[in-house]
């Protein structure tokens, strides 16, 4: 019963949004009236609300062990055969759970937001379609039909980021107008933005692909719970298996915004801020977290995740997600624009959890949840990924509503702004102290039992993981602190033309999401696995550091503005020179390279459509020459040819003769 | 067989008591009835190659019709009667029942040069018809070369044959077969011999001039095929690989020249004749597959047949074209989507005739092997080269749409283009082929 | 091989050889109309052969040898390619409709519908004949008269620029593809030589100088890298519905060398590396060159079909697997690239710009031609579309042919390199022309409905084609269709 209903509650969640989003995207190609169009939007939140509301019957009612629903859909006979396929597991239930309330909420928050937009059919078909990609990316069971939600969600985040296309308003742009980097502009346009997350996603996207055709040969199928990882080891080998997965996480990697493919996600702060709250809670970037814990546990189901070529692999991932978390936390302390610093605030979570995935064939410890079982990593990162999504959530959602109240995307605010906007200070707050780490919030058991964790696989892959680990929880809780100070506390005084206007649906959405986000403290005691989420966190080690990052969030919050580390900031705000790099140096080879193909092209163009048939017009010229039209000249010629003809005869009667 | 020729001879004299008759009683305008008519006793022939005299029963018709257009005929009549018997003998010239025998060889070898001699004088007075004192420089031109190609194909003929009879004198042949060749090319006007022609389309009025560059090029061709065939079948070795080379590379030669030439020349009568010489070439192409497959490959049937195809064909798409051009210019350029039909068929579009004659000659060039195959890829490199010329020729002629006789003519040619169309017409045409052959000797 | 009568299909693909010459009498509107209805027999009969999985042969008659037998095949792989083309000739000649009007006034002459129609439909129909024949010279013959009828409606109604005239270009165009096709010709006819026939259900081997004179005709038709220079003109300076439509005739080719292979795989087989790299660093150089192609958003499109030809020829040496990818991807591409060339028909009907310099910020203009074009680009890059299985195809057929392994990653790479370049010019495109702000001042308009509903057909096709049950049905169809043809 429950696999046979799965595919019409799926049809729910990803047709029924993009269907009833469909009427004001048709609508406003025809006619563009803001107040007109109101009851349309309203229609294409409540496709998000059944999309909710069918999650939230999946992940209720549906009982705690996979259940599998699967119907034919490609064959390649001898090869493998495709399966439309959906699955029901620990990972999908709650993470389509969050995916859709959190689309609901956020929707209901744009549909203030974004009540004067230029572009409604536009955002609210790419939302909506933002939304059911992801869902059906989550829910499926088969590689191929994943990749379709996948590349949905690119699409759409390339359309969403791009929502304001006209590039005409300065307070959608990311970096200072006017700034420049080695003679490039260092500020960038929503198109620009736009184009430049969609190449680099697709960079990882078009690997991963042919990834997902090796595993079908190799594997014998695309479904997670069919491929037999055994046999793909066996065959391919260590390096073979490294690069078949290194080339599947491309598309992680970059989706997820892992260094040194996150700088589209900084720049991707040109959409409207709704966009940046879904994109960076629980759609796009979770979507790579999430299919590399899915992957994880597909090789962990087949017993393969100690084959050497798999542990060469998590190596890997394990440095480049905690670098990434680094970098992307000392990032943000430099940073003057408050969606960006929640950018790269998400760089650094995406890094982290993509490195405490990796640990998994490292550990041996496993929790069982029902029937379901899943590695103890697996499941911290999983579960740091439902908090960071709702805290994050909750900070863009205030950040947005901030924008709309001074009127710039710049750091400012102080005390009045806050007690002016009371929910906002207080979802900040709630938000910022739950995902920082600090005790006794729902971060702090999470991060304590990271802690835990990277420390006990150390031994085995360097002590430099867990050292990355540590710097980055500091500098993390350090910026959150400066980013809640540098908008209510500390940031200066706000220069707003106009009393605030409205603002109610906004500041309930938000407090909504830190209300649950500061619930979700109850998450580490509820599931029934204390030695890995409980007690970790009654270390006194563990305590130590849980004050330390007391004492810095305190000091952040008092002295925001650290003191300037000269040339080390500069590089922090030049997000590591990365723009640089990709808009200077690769572009210029880019550059190069298409002047070198024009110029081939060009040669070959001029060869055979100009100089060769001007030869033949010349040879052409030649043979009309003899015709002077004097009949002497003929009988001269006529005579010539035949007396050559001659010749050649006589000296053939020589040669055979 | 041999009655057949009673029916050319009668219809022949049938022709020229009539048109004496009509002109007696200053009738001439009413000439061309009975010379249409007179032309028709050519098809008492088997059924199985009747397509034969059939195409160029209406490659005639055409040259007769297009003479209607002519208003300042001084031969007024006589023309029609000229087109008739021209036409007469052509479609018997297949027809000479010659065998690889002594005797047959030199009994009908004066009977074919007598035919040569036939179309040779038809085209003295052709070329005069309607001239004007402008197109006098051209007349003699023209004539002046027919001459010289009459005496060197004689020379040729004569000299190959006495080789033959003497036996084993390989230089008296090789200079045989030069003049001969010589002969033939100057008399259609193929590259290197070709200098007479592009001043003759130009310069001369372009109604008879489409009757020299149509009907006019197929007997010396024929004549060519049938005398070469039968001695070279029996020669073989050395012989043929000197005939096949020679044959060949002016052929080439042909294609080349004409095509290239045709390139940058502006005049539409100009390009005709480019186009005429490149034309030569292909059929030349064909000529040489025919005469020498025996001796080249074991099993020839299949290069006889489609050599012979490609041949007849190319010849009557040749014709064809030409005389709906010349027409069209005669017309003041009013061609309408004719010209581009034409134009196609030139290029070699299927399914347009044009196509089919050029596929059966490259069939059969192919069938050679490799002796044959580069001359095949030439020919259709040569058929894309020539496709410039011919675009620019339709649409140069496409002004307006013709009318009265103009029109008639065009629209006749343009049918026998359209022939191609028909699927079971190709088809038709090759399995007649089959049956031609058996005129040849000895037959395959 | 089966053989059985099929009145339908005969009766589908006559019916638009009657409307040519309808339509050469007919009003402009009738015309259209004529064209639509004319093609639908044809699209729905294809659509129930892909749903059916029909697979036989259609006898026509009997010629002489070489020629030999003339039979029309009804199967998975000349379904779908012959769905696409007639799906795509119905929707253009309704986008001809606006277009033709406007380029009828801008190149002042009275409306010629009555010689355009014709001319179009005997290029949509005379493709359609080379995809279901199955004769060598029925092959030819509807190469010619597609090259033929294209070729014409560029010399009279097309572009001159960049110091050429319209007649120049199609010269240029004629004669390229000119030479392809009786390069081609040769090949069949020794094919033809050495087997009897160039009936294709009965020849079973093609010599290597066939072969290989039909492989570089073919490869210029297509055109690879290298003989690609003409397609930028004749792509660049056609009148853009026509353009629209040749994008099939240089795609058969691709059509053609796989039916040929597939009768006799050994030439391919033996030459298979040095052609996939050769595909994959032309593909890549001209992907490149898809940049420099600024000034103009029609001679971007054309240098993107030349990249996109690269899959194609990549397909033919990638076995099985590959020929479905290269189906697959031959149907996204033409859909797409169709919808393109129609997006760059409308800014010309509506704007007079061809210079993409002079473009940005279209979107605010002509929102609806912008989604459009995105649904294009989306085609081609396959995402969302059925340009996403033709990639995953091309990466199959790889893997099955070459295996994987550190000495053919090369190829692997290359691959995702080429696919993932469609994606950035293409996306490149569409900032350049439709976001950011304008370059040139315009003002809004609205184009008409003929300009607008046909792209999204086209471009939803795609999108529909990626999903159970017709990705299911297509698949299979093309599958049984190669094992049919391998197995006899």
């Amino acid at each position: 019963m429950y696999e046979s209903i799965l595919p019409a509650l799926i049809a729910l969640m990803t047709l029924i949004p993009i269907l009833f989003a469909s009427p004001i995207s048709v609508y406003w190609s025809i006619e563009q009236d803001n107040r007109k169009a109101r009851p349309l939007e309203y229609l294409a939140v409540i496709g998000l609300g059944v999309a909710a509301l069918a999650s939230t019957y999946i992940a209720v009612a549906y009982p705690m062990r996979a259940i599998i629903y699967t119907y034919p859909w490609i064959s390649v006979p001898g090869v493998f055969t495709m399966h439309v396929s959906f699955i029901v597991d620990f990972l999908s239930r709650y993470m389509g759970l969050l995916t859709a309330w959190l689309a609901f909420i956020i929707g209901v928050y744009s549909l203030e937001y974004m009540a004067n937009d230029y572009r409604l059919g536009w955002f609210w078909f790419f939302y909506n379609t933002f939304a059911a990609s992801m869902l059906l990316l989550v829910y499926s069971n088969n590689l191929l039909l994943m990749f379709i939600g996948w590349e949905g969600l690119g699409l759409s985040s390339w359309a969403l980021i791009g929502n304001w296309f006209k590039d005409d308003d300065e307070i959608t742009f990311v970096g200072k107008l006017g700034d420049t980097v080695l003679g490039k502009p260092a500020w960038t346009t929503p198109s620009y933005a736009a184009y430049r997350a969609i190449v680099t996603i697709r960079f990882g996207d078009m690997p991963m692909l042919g990834a997902l055709a090796a595993i079908g040969i190799f594997g014998g199928s695309l479904d997670f719970n069919m491929i037999n990882w055994g046999h793909l080891t066996s065959v391919l080998g260590t390096i073979g298996t490294a690069i078949v997965l290194i080339a599947f996480l491309l598309g992680p990697f970059t989706k997820s915004a892992q260094f040194p493919f996150n700088d589209w996600l900084l720049t991707a702060m040109t959409g409207p801020t709704s966009v940046s709250a879904l994109l960076h809670s629980a759609t796009m970037v979770a979507a790579g977290v999430y299919v590399f814990m899915r992957l994880t546990l597909s090789l962990y189901g087949a017993g393969v995740l100690t084959s050497s070529g798999v542990l060469l692999t998590y190596l890997v991932v394990i440095y480049v997600g905690l670098l990434t978390a680094l970098l992307g936390s000392l990032f943000a302390l430099a940073i003057d624009e408050r969606k960006v610093i929640l950018a790269g605030s998400t760089m650094a979570s995406l890094g982290l959890m993509m490195g405490i995935t990796a640990a998994t064939p490292y550990l041996s410890s496993v929790v069982t949840i029902g029937e379901y079982v899943l590695p103890a990593a697996v499941l911290v990162a999983f579960l740091y990924l439902i908090i960071h999504a709702l805290s994050k959530a909750t900070l863009f959602l205030v950040s947005g509503h901030l924008i709309h109240e001074t009127g710039t995307r710049f750091n400012v605010g102080d005390v009045e702004l806050a007690k002016r906007m009371k929910l906002a200070f207080y979802s900040t707050i709630a938000a910022a102290i739950t995902l920082g780490g600090v005790p006794p919030l729902a971060g702090y058991w999470i991060h304590a039992s990271m802690d835990e964790l990277v420390s006990s696989v150390s031994q085995t892959v360097g002590w430099g993981s867990y050292t990355l680990l540590i710097l980055t929880s500091i500098a993390y809780v350090a910026f959150l602190a400066r980013f809640t100070s540098l908008n209510f506390i500390k940031g200066g005084r706000v220069e707003h033309k106009e009393p605030g206007h409205g603002g109610l649906l906004m500041a309930i959405s938000y407090a909504l999401t830190a209300t649950v986000a500061l619930a979700t403290v109850a998450v580490p005691f509820t599931i029934h696995a204390p030695s890995i989420l409980v007690e970790p966190g009654y270390d006194a080690y563990v305590v130590g550091i849980g004050v330390f990052l007391w004492v810095i969030f305190i000091t952040a919050l008092i002295k925001p503005r650290a003191p300037s580390l000269s040339s080390l900031t500069t590089i922090f705000e030049r997000r590591y020179y990365l723009q640089a790099f990709m808009d200077v140096i690769l572009a210029g080879f880019g550059r190069a390279l298409i002047e070198f193909a024009y110029l081939i092209s060009h040669g070959i163009d001029v060869l055979f459509n100009t100089l060769i048939p001007s030869l033949f017009t010349g040879f052409s010229r030649v043979i009309r020459r003899v015709q002077v039209g004097l009949l002497n000249q003929y009988i001269r010629y006529i005579y010539l040819a035949t007396v050559v003809m001659l010749i050649i005869v006589l000296i053939l009667v020589m040669v055979y003769g | 067989m041999v009655e057949y020729i009673e029916v050319i001879v009668s219809s022949v004299i049938g022709t020229i008591l009539v048109t004496a008759a009509l002109l007696a009683f200053r009738r001439e305008e009413y000439a061309w009835i009975p010379a249409i008519i007179l032309l028709l006793p050519d098809l008492w022939v088997n059924i199985n190659y009747m397509v034969y005299p059939i195409l160029i029963d209406i490659i005639v018709v055409g040259n007769i019709l297009s003479l209607k257009v002519l208003s300042n005929s001084q031969y007024r009549g006589l023309d029609y009667a000229l087109m008739t018997i021209v036409g007469l003998v052509s479609s018997y010239a297949l027809y000479v029942p010659i065998s690889s025998s002594a005797v047959d060889i030199a009994s009908y070898f004066g009977f074919l040069l007598g035919l040569f001699m036939i179309i040779s004088v038809a085209s003295y007075f052709i070329i005069q018809i309607g001239a004007k004192p402008e197109n006098m420089d051209a007349a003699i031109k023209a004539i002046v070369a027919f001459v010289i190609a009459t005496v060197l194909f004689f020379t040729g003929s004569v000299v190959l044959l006495s080789a033959y009879f003497i036996g084993s004198s390989l230089p008296l042949f090789m200079l045989g077969y030069t003049l001969a060749l010589l002969g033939v090319m100057l008399e259609v006007g193929a590259a290197p011999m070709h200098i007479w022609v592009p001043d003759v389309f130009t310069a001369g009025d372009p109604i008879p001039v489409s009757v020299l560059a149509s009907t006019i090029k197929i007997m010396p061709i024929i004549v060519l095929v049938k005398l070469m065939y039968p001695i070279l079948t029996s020669l073989g070795g050395f012989y043929v690989s000197y005939t096949f080379w020679l044959t060949a590379v002016m052929s080439a030669l042909s294609m080349l020249i004409g095509n290239v030439g045709a390139l940058t020349s502006r005049e539409p009568s100009r390009v005709l004749a480019y186009s005429s010489i490149a034309n030569m070439g292909y059929i030349l192409a064909a000529a040489a597959a025919l005469i020498n497959a025996p001796a080249i490959v074991p099993q020839s049937s299949q290069v006889l047949t489609y050599a012979l195809a490609g041949l007849i064909m190319q010849l009557v798409v040749n014709a064809a074209g030409k005389i709906g051009f010349f027409t069209i210019i005669k017309g003041d350029y009013k061609g309408s989507i004719y010209s581009y039909l034409l134009g196609l068929s030139f290029i070699g579009t299927p399914p347009l005739l044009g196509f089919w004659s050029k596929l059966f000659i490259i069939i059969s060039l192919v069938y050679l092997g490799p002796m044959g195959l580069w001359l095949a890829v030439f020919l259709v490199i040569n058929s894309v080269i020539s496709v410039p010329y011919y675009v620019r020729l339709s649409r140069d002629l496409s002004l307006k749409a013709p009318s009265g006789m103009v029109l008639y003519t065009v629209a006749l040619m343009t049918a026998v283009m359209l022939l191609g169309i028909i699927i079971p017409i190709p088809a038709l045409i090759v399995s007649s082929s089959k049956g031609l052959l058996s005129y040849l000797s000895p037959p395959p | 091989m089966i053989v059985h009568m099929d009145p339908i299909l005969i009766f589908s693909l006559s019916l638009p050889i009657a409307a040519v010459i309808l339509t050469a009498v007919l009003s402009k509107r009738a015309s259209l109309y004529t064209a639509v209805i004319s093609f639908i027999p044809l699209i729905a009969y294809s659509l129930y052969g892909i749903f059916a999985n029909l697979d036989y042969l259609v006898p026509l008659g009997n010629l002489p040898s070489p020629i030999g037998g003339m039979y029309l095949i009804n199967d998975g792989l000349s379904n779908s390619f012959g769905f696409t083309i007639a799906l795509v000739t119905a929707m253009i000649s309704i986008v001809s409709e606006p277009y033709m009007e406007h380029r009828f006034r801008a190149l002042g002459i009275k409306e010629e519908f009555n010689i355009y129609y014709p001319l179009f439909i005997l290029c949509g129909i005379s493709m359609e004949w080379i995809v279901y024949a199955y004769n060598l010279l029925l092959m030819y013959i509807g190469l010619e008269v597609s090259l033929i009828s294209s070729f014409l409606l560029i010399y009279f109604y097309g572009y001159d620029g960049y110091g050429r005239t319209r007649q120049w270009i199609g010269l240029l165009y004629f004669v390229y593809t000119h030479i392809a096709s009786v390069l081609f010709l040769i090949g069949a006819i020794m094919v033809a030589l050495t087997n009897g026939t160039m009936n294709l259900a009965a020849i079973k081997y093609v010599p290597p100088v066939a072969w290989a004179l039909i492989l570089v005709g073919m490869l210029i038709k297509l055109p690879s890298y290298g003989p690609h220079v003409w397609l930028p003109w004749a792509h660049g300076m056609h009148p853009t519905p026509v353009a629209a439509l040749i994008i099939s005739v240089v795609g058969l080719a691709s059509y053609i060398l796989a039916r040929i292979y597939l009768i006799s795989p050994y030439f391919i087989e033996s030459i298979r590396i040095p052609l996939l790299a050769y595909a994959i660093i032309g593909g890549i150089l001209v992907s490149f060159a898809v940049f420099r192609q600024r000034h103009s958003y029609k001679w971007l499109l054309a240098y993107s079909t030349v990249a996109n030809m690269a899959y194609l020829l990549a397909g033919l040496t990638l076995g099985t697997y590959g020929i479905v990818g290269l189906t697959l991807h031959f149907i996204a591409h033409q859909l797409g690239k169709a919808v393109l060339f129609m997006t760059a028909g409308a800014i010309i009907v509506q704007y007079d710009v061809l210079d993409m310099s002079k473009m940005g910020g279209l979107q605010n203009y002509i929102p609806s031609i912008g989604g459009a074009a995105l649904l294009g680009w989306m085609s081609l890059a396959g995402i969302f579309t059925v340009g996403l299985l033709g990639e995953f195809f091309l990466f199959l057929g790889l893997l099955t042919t070459l295996g994987f392994s550190l000495s053919t990653l090369w190829a692997f790479v290359g691959l995702a390199f080429l696919f993932l370049l469609t994606g950035t010019y293409g996306f490149w495109a569409l900032k350049e022309v439709f976001y950011g702000q304008p370059r040139w001042p315009y003002t809004k308009t609205k184009p008409s409905n003929k300009l607008v509903v046909p792209l999204y057909v086209l471009g939803l096709t795609s999108v529909i084609l990626l999903f159970p049950p017709i990705s299911t049905t297509l698949v299979h169809s093309i599958l049984s269709a190669i094992w049919v043809i391998t197995h006899v």
